[in-house]
């Protein structure tokens, strides 16, 4: 049987790629022309050594294409590179990153086009239900350099492999992961440049200095989210997970490390983590209180309404940096900026990163923020027109505090349930 | 019933009437020995009367305003107007009416010489008038106009302190179909009504429902008034009375307009009490004592006598009286024994008022609030 189907399928994809070749002929004499860049990169391919012509990643339906509806997405790519795609798909590339992404449907002003974003054409349900509010506060310019650029990752292999050469040295050469993975909310590119894995890389090379792909990306895996044992907001994973994570990568480091080296190495990042960890909750805690007590400048529902939650207090990863109160936004840089730089910092081994760009703003923040709450309690009370001092609130005020922090889930039920029954014995001393 | 019971009815039936004055009220069943009967005046067939808190005074309409003196018989034409609604004052020194006049209402407030103090117009048409202590009268008012497309139909509440103009606060507007409105307009104009609690700081109204493709209905919604929280706390059909709160104000009798009546805890959704009658008509004696629905008279939740079911009631706050309205003749039953409500302590009702407040706004549960008022009555 074997015999026979093998020489059936080898004449078949000499067909299919002869035919390939052919139809890519067809459309070199004008691309020459119009696209010179992409056709000098696609002869250049392996995709080209194998006969693997345009028509097999665009297709032939000419118009589609030049409206754009013929994109060369991931499942183009995987219909060959089947484990490339598995190991995406597993991976926070390939799952977490529609949190760059949103329904604009509703949206003013908005280019159709985003909606390829999560749809697939002609399909009214999106691939995926994930949105994120600070994509849906930008126009659709912004949205698609500010955030698609980097988002796209998920569906598209172009993102980092760009769209016809099929060079090796491009995606194992650490800049490419350096478009995204930089700047003040995840400087990863930074920090580890100039951690010491970075300066032997630029100094001893690769073999000495690992660099992202020997850590992130090992045995040439396409799941960078191997050993990883938080979430993208810096939220640590349940136990259970968090062991198997780091399990794995121990195994990595192991390579080049003692294991207890690398596990006291990563123990003293956890720890950072869970110490920075705890400033950020002191923050949420602050400005939570504020809220419950109408104190906020401008309080949520006198804003211009939060594009998944609208007029409610949203301090979680759909934190927005405009559109908002001062102290929130000091909460923004607090969280996405320095908690980031801290955290990330540890683990990369980046003594400047974790302390000075990260743990000492962070703690400065926490000051400012403190400050920026005092400041606001002070004005609510000179508002009031009760002098300087804070007034005395009343049960019912502190009922509704009460009720707030119960709502947004600050205190547990029976929490609640005690500190009501405490005030509602208050009630009862006063007539 | 059998021939011998309904001739036994009769003559029973007539003996009370005798026994009462020879007032042409016809009373079925035992008032207590004490009650008596008196025939009061001629009014008008289904208009308004209000009774003073000592039962002494009577106000109703009968070729205009009409207030009578019930133990002298003197009687004064106060208005050549024909009110809509009556209340009295709790203190029974002013007298407060409702006279509609076209797509409005004139609200007037009068001494008890009849002299006018005040007038307020407010748009719509008043159905229910209530004091609060503070010489503010509530006025409860439907407003409709009717358009090709159907009709534009509102529910609003007026607080009138007799000297600016009266604040108005929206409880409900909806559009109904062409055929509703056609149909029930004459109704939503009678229907619609409300009651004060108690403590004054809650109302009970019934809101017109008209759900696409069926019956339209009444809604019972109970609402605070100083927070505006609103609760729906049962359904009644169009025939209904509305609701009444109880003595205590814990409590809301309502009927359904078609079989029961039931005395409802508006906030554990539980029945305290039923009872076989509609609920076309309802009044509670100042104590709670006395329940009077659709005519029938039942004390201590055990029915003692009936009236006439078209006969309409409304007890004096003082206690002790019942007016009662039956086809163009006004009644007066006096010396119904009721031991008067407590007083309530002033520290004790602002708390109560407090809490109404909370649980109104969710800030307390109905647990805490039952659990916070069995403290308070420790």
């Amino acid at each position: 049987m074997n015999r026979f189907l093998l020489p059936v399928i080898s004449l078949v994809t000499s067909i299919v790629a002869l035919a390939s070749a052919a139809l890519a002929a067809d459309c070199l004499s004008c691309h020459r022309q119009k696209t010179p860049a992409a056709v000098r990169q696609w002869e250049a391919s392996a995709h080209a050594r194998a006969g693997i012509g345009c028509a097999a990643c665009h297709g032939t339906d000419h118009g589609r294409i030049e409206k754009g509806e013929a994109r060369v997405d991931l499942k183009v790519c995987g219909g060959c590179h089947k484990k490339a795609l598995a190991d995406h798909r597993a991976s926070r590339h390939g799952m977490g990153l529609h949190s760059g992404w949103g329904c604009t449907r509703n949206l003013p002003n908005r280019d159709r086009q985003e909606c390829r974003f999560c749809h697939e054409q002609g399909s009214e349900v999106p691939k995926s239900e994930v949105q994120c509010a600070r994509f849906l506060k930008q126009s659709s310019e912004m949205a698609e350099i500010g955030c698609n650029y980097c988002h796209m990752v998920e569906s598209s292999c172009a993102a980092c492999h760009t769209s016809h050469t099929t060079d090796l040295k491009i995606v194992r050469d650490p800049n490419i992961c350096a478009k995204c993975h930089m700047g003040p909310d995840h400087p990863q590119w930074e920090m580890w440049q100039t951690s010491l894995h970075g300066t032997l890389f630029a100094t001893a090379g690769r073999e000495t200095g690992p660099d992202c792909q020997t850590c992130h990306m090992p045995k040439g895996s396409h799941n960078v989210s191997v050993g990883i044992t938080m979430s993208s907001g810096g939220d640590p994973y349940p136990a259970d997970k968090r062991k198997t994570r780091r399990d794995e990568m121990l195994q990595i480091c192991a390579k080049c490390h003692a294991p207890e080296f690398a596990r006291k190495e990563l123990a003293r990042g956890d720890a950072v983590r869970d110490q920075s960890h705890a400033l950020v909750k002191e923050a949420e805690l602050i400005i939570g209180d504020l809220a419950d007590r109408g104190q906020l400048d401008p309080m949520p529902d006198r804003r211009p309404p939060h594009p998944l939650r609208g007029n409610q207090l949203v301090l979680d990863n759909q934190l927005l940096y405009e559109d908002t109160s001062h102290i929130e936004r000091l909460l923004f840089k607090m969280k996405k900026y320095d908690y980031a730089r801290t955290i990330k910092g540890a683990y990369h081994q980046n003594p400047s990163y974790t302390h000075w760009y990260g743990n000492a703003e962070l703690k400065m923040d926490l000051v400012d923020i403190r400050t920026e709450a005092s400041r606001l309690r002070d004005r609510q009370s000179l508002t009031a027109g009760k002098g300087s001092s804070v007034p005395a609130e009343t049960t019912e005020e502190k009922l509704r505090v009460l009720k707030k922090k119960a709502d947004r889930g600050a205190i547990s039920p029976a929490e609640y349930e005690r500190e009501k029954g405490v005030l509602l014995k208050e009630l009862a001393g006063h007539p | 019933m059998g021939r011998t019971a309904r001739f036994a009815r009769s003559i029973l039936c007539l003996f009370f009437i005798a026994a009462a004055g020879c007032a042409r009220l016809p009373v079925t069943g035992v008032l207590p020995d004490t009650a008596r009967v008196t025939d009061l005046a001629s009014v008008e067939a289904g208009s308004p009367f209000a009774l003073d808190a000592r039962g002494e005074t009577v106000a109703f309409a009968n070729g205009g305003l009409m207030v009578k003196d019930v133990t002298s018989g003197e009687e004064r034409k106060v208005s050549a107007d024909l009110p809509t609604v009556l209340a009295w004052s709790p203190d029974g020194k002013e007298l407060a009416a409702a006279f509609s006049q076209g797509d409005e209402t004139v609200l007037r407030r009068y001494d008890r010489q009849g002299n006018a103090l005040a007038q307020a117009r407010v748009s719509g048409r008043v159905n229910g008038l209530a004091w609060r202590p503070s010489s503010e009268i509530l006025a409860f008012a439907v407003k409709q106009r009717v358009y090709s497309f159907g009709a534009n139909l509102a529910e609003v509440l007026y607080r009138w302190d007799g000297k600016g103009e009266p604040s108005t606060t929206a409880l409900q507007e909806t559009t109904l179909l062409p055929a509703i409105a056609k149909r029930w307009q004459g109704a939503i104009q009678h229907v619609l009504t409300f009651a004060v609690s108690p403590l004054d700081d809650e109302i009970v109204y019934a809101r017109f429902y008209a759900p696409p493709a069926f019956d339209p209905y009444l809604k019972i919604i109970l609402r605070h008034l100083e927070s505006g929280r609103e609760r729906e706390v049962a359904t009644a059909s169009l025939l209904a009375a509305g609701a009444i709160f109880s003595r205590d104000g814990e409590e809301v009798v309502c009927g359904d307009g078609e079989r029961e009546t039931r005395l409802l805890d508006p906030w554990g959704d539980r029945t305290v009490a039923t009872f076989p009658s509609p609920g076309r008509t309802l009044a509670l004696s100042p104590a709670g004592r006395y329940l009077l629905l659709d005519g029938r008279l039942y004390r201590e939740g055990r029915e003692i006598a009936a009236f006439p079911a078209q006969s309409v009631g409304a007890f004096a706050s003082g206690g002790g009286r019942l007016a009662l309205r039956y086809g163009d003749r006004l009644y007066l039953v006096t010396t119904l024994p009721e031991e008067p409500a407590a007083p309530r302590d002033p520290a004790a009702a602002a708390r109560l008022r407090q809490l109404h407040k909370w649980l109104s706004e969710g800030l307390v549960s109905p647990k805490d609030y039952r659990k916070a008022v069995e403290k308070a009555a420790q």
